[in-house]
């Protein structure tokens, strides 16, 4: 008793110093590091480095996290703390590279305080989890007064956050948004109604059309200009953004034209079938701007796709339909982006819907280089108007493909002195009898400037770009990034282009992905056998049919009826084929999983069981020895 | 040093001369795989070891006791102790002995998980910078359950109390951080208090080892708390030899 009364008091002594030796620790060495993943994924970029270096203004970053809701509320939000843990450590990253110059403060905003009051004045995102109102985002605040806010950190763009921390801290340093033109027929900008209206239009059971997310995540970092279809001239914007140019006005089309002439950089979304246009028929869908582009250098085949085998997703397109590969659904990755250019250099996956086909013509002093394509294995579908299959059926799309043995390019940037499609000027017609006006302009670029082409709208819109979660909109893959990469890039600070795509990376099951690829391709190839039968078929009942006359016409029909027998005969086998086929893919993954969970989960195990088993029996068989050595002794 | 490896030598013979030894290994074997393909290992098709990570903190709950509850128990139940101490043996290098000796036993465990690797590989191209990183992570984690577990052992001459005590302490070190048990500790102490026992979980520190990045602060926080625990350990024997 007496020891023990010695005892405790050391070991509280030991606890304290231990305590305190861990937290010294913590916050000495927080800042000493390696970061061993592929790429540096948890090291801040170059270019968050330049940013920072650049900064002639002390800065206030003020990270608001509701600490206290967060852990009054459900356990769920465990997920958010360890967020935030990583978000607070990256921030004290910033913090340490700044010298000084970013002065990092935690704010846990209780309910009825300044801090409260002061998070909703920034606009930061307010959300009830129970009974405290939960804020995560950031507010920078530069000595000039001017602010930069980080709504809500979502998780799920954990692959972007370093890119919105540093393009915030830009644009607080910068004083003023960068603005951005925008010129499309479409209602990206929504209806623009207050949350009752939308309300109550959707009692009356109408859907208001909301602003596209990609709307909402530009106006975050930039100021946005629509810019009507009656506009002669452009405004001084940044960049000019143009989005499916469907039937635009000479005026708007010159007033583009001209912008671009004056040195303006420019970037388009076309598409030969976009599936956002609210028209109602799918050949009335599609937009061009070739008058412009082919003067600068590239042209989009009208009514023609990329497909490509390998980059095709699967979608199924009804409840009860069975899920089809679309190889007009292009998910890219890999070599299908241009590594050797900023605006591309990093991505992993981006998804396209029903692209077009740029085609570069040579002009001389301007260079084009393709950012997007498909794989080698890519084909361009020919889509006539009149023909409805290749807009909805996978089947006829997978049917009529055929690999190319060349990349088709769905994205390409344009960089030199551009030519104008207007040299002559151009007449705009009068309207209610007024005279027709006649414009001139500038016939060459003033300085050297960038245009970017995508052939795909659809690649920005929600149902595409984005997915809901939990807080709101997500991004999917990395459409959103190449769109900001491209604004940055082509709007001036390229450094922010670099400060991107952190903690993502895909690494694929390649073997089980090799098995359904193989598959995937036996069963076209059946498909295809199939296909020629029925059609070889049908031709020789179809030239039956002509031979019939009153003589033979009961003899042909029997005829007639054994060869549809015979056809009906053979879909069916085809059918059984197919079946075959894709039991046989399931089955091979299937084995494949089952022999990898047995190998880890008994075989290992059992080899230490045998190991037991054998060391047993050599400990007993020595015993024995011993034992009878002693016996005969 | 050479007493410390002596005691070492003795103590992992002793391990491998009982059938419990493998009892565990099978069982810890046959868990880990389990579990990490339960967490759908298969259905995320990542080549990486992150479910296999994700659930080593809450087999290591159980695990570590199992190992370390008999180190000073059994020796005190059967009056070894004495013996022990009658060699030229002292406390400190028969705790760390001992303690090095069930160390080095789930790292042999943690090797033996080694099929995974074997299979994402197999299956995909993973990033092993950052597997070799999750495992030297799981080895310091797993010497912190044990530096618990054998403190445990050397304040009560019962196996199975010596267990019970250390999964309840363990899970106390693993959900340090979780909400419920930070609201409950808000309610008393100061916020920089909190974080700083937040601070103290053994899964937040192993969190960015796991993700590829080795920082200071976490290796310093493995090493100290281990220094510390062996230094509670050594004043409980000391104090039980004097009793």
């Amino acid at each position: 008793m007496h020891n023990m009364r010695r005892t405790i008091p050391a070991l509280i002594l030991v606890a304290v110093i231990v305590f305190c030796a861990i937290t010294i620790a913590d916050h000495v060495g927080r800042f000493w590091r390696v970061d061993l993943t592929d790429n540096s994924l948890y090291t801040l970029s170059d270019g968050t480095k330049k940013v920072v270096s650049e900064l002639n203004q002390p800065i206030s970053l003020k990270l608001y996290y509701a600490r206290t809701a967060a852990l009054k509320g459900p356990e769920a939000l465990r997920f958010y703390n360890n967020y935030y843990l990583y978000i607070r450590d990256l921030l004290q990253e910033y913090e340490k590279i700044s010298k000084g110059r970013l002065r990092l403060s935690v704010i846990d905003p209780r309910p009825d305080t300044d801090d409260e009051l002061d998070a909703v004045q920034y606009g930061l995102e307010k959300f009830s989890t129970g009974s405290d109102p939960f804020f995560f985002g950031l507010a920078i605040v530069s000595e000039f007064g001017q602010e930069a806010v980080i709504p809500f950190f979502a998780p799920e763009r954990q692959g972007l956050v370093e890119y919105e921390i540093s393009s915030a801290i830009y644009n607080a340093a910068t004083k003023t948004k960068r603005k951005i033109g925008i010129v499309t027929p479409l209602m990206v900008f929504g209806t623009g109604m207050s949350p009752y209206m939308v309300q109550m239009m959707r009692m009356q059971g109408k859907e208001p059309q909301e602003e596209w997310h990609i709307i909402s995540q530009l106006k975050r970092h930039y100021e946005l200009w629509p810019i009507g279809p009656d506009a002669k001239e452009i405004e001084p914007v940044d960049l000019l953004i143009v989005i499916h140019p469907k039937d635009l006005p000479p005026g708007l089309l010159f007033a583009i034209d001209q912008y671009v002439m004056k040195g303006g950089k420019l970037i388009v979304f076309t598409d030969p079938y976009c599936i956002s246009d609210p028209a109602k028929q799918y050949f009335e869908k599609a937009s061009n701007m070739n008058k412009l582009l082919e003067q600068w250098g590239i042209t989009m085949v009208p009514h023609s796709f990329a497909a490509d085998r390998e980059l095709g997703l699967v979608v199924q397109q009804s409840q009860n339909a069975p899920a089809k590969k679309l190889l007009t659904f292009l998910n890219l990755k890999g070599d299908s982006f241009n590594r050797g250019d900023v605006i591309t250099a990093r991505l992993e996956a981006v998804r396209m819907l029903f692209a077009g086909v740029l085609q570069p013509k040579e002009i001389p002093g301007i260079t084009a280089e393709p950012l997007l394509m498909t794989t080698a294995g890519g084909d361009e579908i020919e889509a006539d108007p009149k023909d409805m299959m290749v807009y909805s059926d996978p089947d006829t799309i997978a049917g009529r493909y055929k690999e190319s043995g060349n990349p088709v390019a769905v994205g390409y940037k344009l960089t030199g002195k551009f030519k104008s499609a207007f040299p002559d000027g151009v007449v705009i017609p009068g309207k209610e009898n007024k005279e027709p006006e006649k414009l001139e302009g500038l016939k060459e670029s003033e300085k050297e400037t960038s245009i970017v082409v995508f052939s795909d709208v659809d690649m920005i819109c929600d149902f595409i770009a984005f997915q809901d979660s939990f807080f709101g909109a997500a991004s999917v893959g990395d459409n959103v990034n190449l769109v900001l990469n491209s604004l940055e890039n082509l709007s001036g600070s390229s450094a922010l282009a670099t400060a991107r795509t952190k903690e993502k990376y895909s690494r694929p099951f390649n073997v089980l992905d090799d098995i359904e690829a193989e598959a995937e391709k036996e069963t076209e190839k059946k498909v295809a056998v199939v296909k020629k039968e029925i059609a070889k078929y049908q031709s020789e009942l179809q030239a039956l049919g002509s031979k019939v006359n009153e003589d033979n016409a009961s003899l042909l029909q029997s005829e007639a009826i054994k060869k549809r027998r015979d056809l009906e005969e053979r879909l069916m086998l085809a059918k059984r084929d197919l079946r075959e086929l894709n039991k046989d893919k399931r089955i091979r993954i299937e084995t494949t999983i089952a022999t990898l969970k047995m190998y880890n989960m008994v075989a290992a195990p059992s080899i230490i069981l045998v190991i037991a088993i054998v060391v047993f029996f050599i400990r007993s068989y020595k015993r024995k020895k011993y034992l009878g050595v002693r016996n005969e002794k | 040093m050479h007493t410390i490896a002596a005691v070492m030598k003795r103590e992992l013979k002793a391990y491998f001369s009982t059938p419990v030894a493998y009892v565990l290994l099978f069982v810890f074997l046959f868990f880990a795989s389990f579990l990490t393909f339960r967490g759908r290992y298969f259905e995320v098709r990542q080549a990486d070891l992150r479910i296999f990570f994700d659930m080593l903190p809450m087999l290591f709950i159980f695990l570590a006791p199992a190992i370390g509850m008999r180190l000073w128990s059994e020796e005190r139940k059967t009056g070894t102790i004495e013996l022990l101490f009658s060699m030229p043996v002292t406390v400190k290098q028969a705790v760390i002995g001992k303690y090095l000796a069930a160390w080095i036993f789930i790292g042999v465990a943690l090797l033996l998980t080694f099929p995974l690797v074997i299979t994402t590989n197999y299956l995909g191209n993973p990033d092993n910078f950052v597997i070799f990183t999750g495992y030297l992570g799981a080895f310091l984690l797993s010497g912190c359950y044990l530096v618990i577990s054998i403190f445990c052992s050397s304040i009560t001459s019962s196996q199975v109390i010596s267990f019970i005590v250390s999964v309840m302490v363990c899970s106390i070190f693993v959900f340090a951080d979780y909400p419920s048990m930070l609201n409950v500790l808000q309610t008393f102490l100061p916020a920089a208090m909190v974080e700083a026992v937040e601070n103290m979980s053994f899964v937040v520190h192993f969190e960015s080892i796991r993700r590829g990045v080795l920082e200071f602060r976490d290796i310093s926080f493995y090493l100290l708390f281990i220094t510390g625990w062996i230094a509670a350990t050594c004043l409980m024997i000391n104090e039980r030899r004097e009793a």
